[in-house]
C-alpha cells in the first residue's frame, strides 16, 4: 500500500479553497467551510 | 462543500497545493509516531466571567453527560482506528468523516477552541505555527493572503527532549505551515484549532 496519497482537487475547487477550508487530519480536506 | 478525502482513515502528514491543485497525505512517519500526540500548555493568566447558573450547568454537563459522551466516542474511535485499514472501511469515508465531526463536536465542548490570527505585511514567504493536535483545524485567508497562497502543509513537530537517562526527538503537536508565493502585502489569514 502506498505511504503517499495523492488526490487531485477540481479547478473550480481551487478558488474557494484559497479563501477557506478546514482538515481534519484523519484524513479529510473540506473546501470553503 | 466538497470533500476531498484518503485511501485510509489514519493520521497523515498532510499537503494541500493549490497551484498544481493537489491534496497529499503522507502515512510514512504514522509506524513510529503516537498520534494521540498533544501538548498541555501553561496558564499565564486565568480569569473566570461567568455566572453561578451557568456554572451550575457546566459542572453537572461535565459530571453527568460527558463520561458517558467520551466514552461512546472513545469506543468508537477504537473500533474505526483498529479497522481503519480494511478494505469495508476504506470505502466509507462518510462513515469516518461522521466519526471525526462529532468527535471534533465533543472536544470543541470540552476544550474549545483558538484563533490565529496574522495581518499586513510580512517579511518572509512562510507562516509557521503549531497547534497541539491534528483533529481538526480551519483556516481563512483574504487579500494577497489569499491571492498569493502556494501550498498549505500540516506537518509533525518535533522537539528534542533530554532527562537524565535518554534524548529524544518526541512529537510536540502538529505544524501548520502555509507557503506564498512571495511575502504577502496586505490581508490577512485566521487559524482556527481546537484547544487539546
Amino acid at each position: 500500500m502506498n505511504e503517499i496519497d495523492t488526490k487531485q482537487i477540481n479547478e473550480k475547487d481551487i478558488e474557494t479553497a484559497k479563501k477557506k477550508g478546514s482538515i481534519f487530519g484523519d484524513p479529510e480536506f473540506i473546501v470553503g467551510e | 462543500m466538497t470533500r476531498y478525502s484518503a485511501d485510509r482513515a489514519l493520521d497523515a502528514e498532510i499537503t494541500v497545493d493549490f497551484t498544481k491543485g493537489e491534496f497529499t497525505s503522507d502515512f510514512s512517519l504514522n509506524k513510529s509516531c503516537n498520534k494521540y500526540n498533544s501538548n498541555t500548555g501553561s496558564v499565564l493568566h486565568k480569569e473566570i466571567k461567568v455566572s453561578y447558573a451557568r456554572t451550575v450547568l457546566l459542572v453537572c454537563w461535565h459530571i453527568f453527560i460527558m463520561p458517558f459522551l467520551l466514552a461512546f466516542i472513545s469506543l468508537f474511535h477504537l473500533i474505526i482506528t483498529k479497522y481503519s485499514e480494511t478494505p469495508l472501511l476504506r470505502k466509507h469515508h462518510d462513515f469516518v468523516f461522521k466519526e471525526q465531526k462529532l468527535l471534533k463536536w465533543c472536544m470543541l465542548q470540552k476544550y474549545g477552541s483558538s484563533e490565529y490570527i496574522q495581518f499586513g505585511k510580512q517579511d518572509t514567504n512562510k507562516i509557521t505555527y503549531t497547534i497541539p493536535a491534528n483533529l481538526w483545524f480551519q483556516y481563512e485567508l483574504d487579500g494577497e493572503y489569499r491571492q498569493k497562497i502556494k501550498t498549505l502543509q500540516l506537518l509533525r513537530n518535533f522537539v528534542k527532549k533530554v532527562n537524565g537517562f535518554k534524548t529524544e526527538f518526541r512529537q510536540a503537536g502538529w505544524n501548520v505551515i502555509l507557503t506564498f508565493t512571495e511575502p504577502p502585502q496586505n490581508g490577512y489569514m485566521i487559524l482556527r484549532y481546537l484547544n487539546m
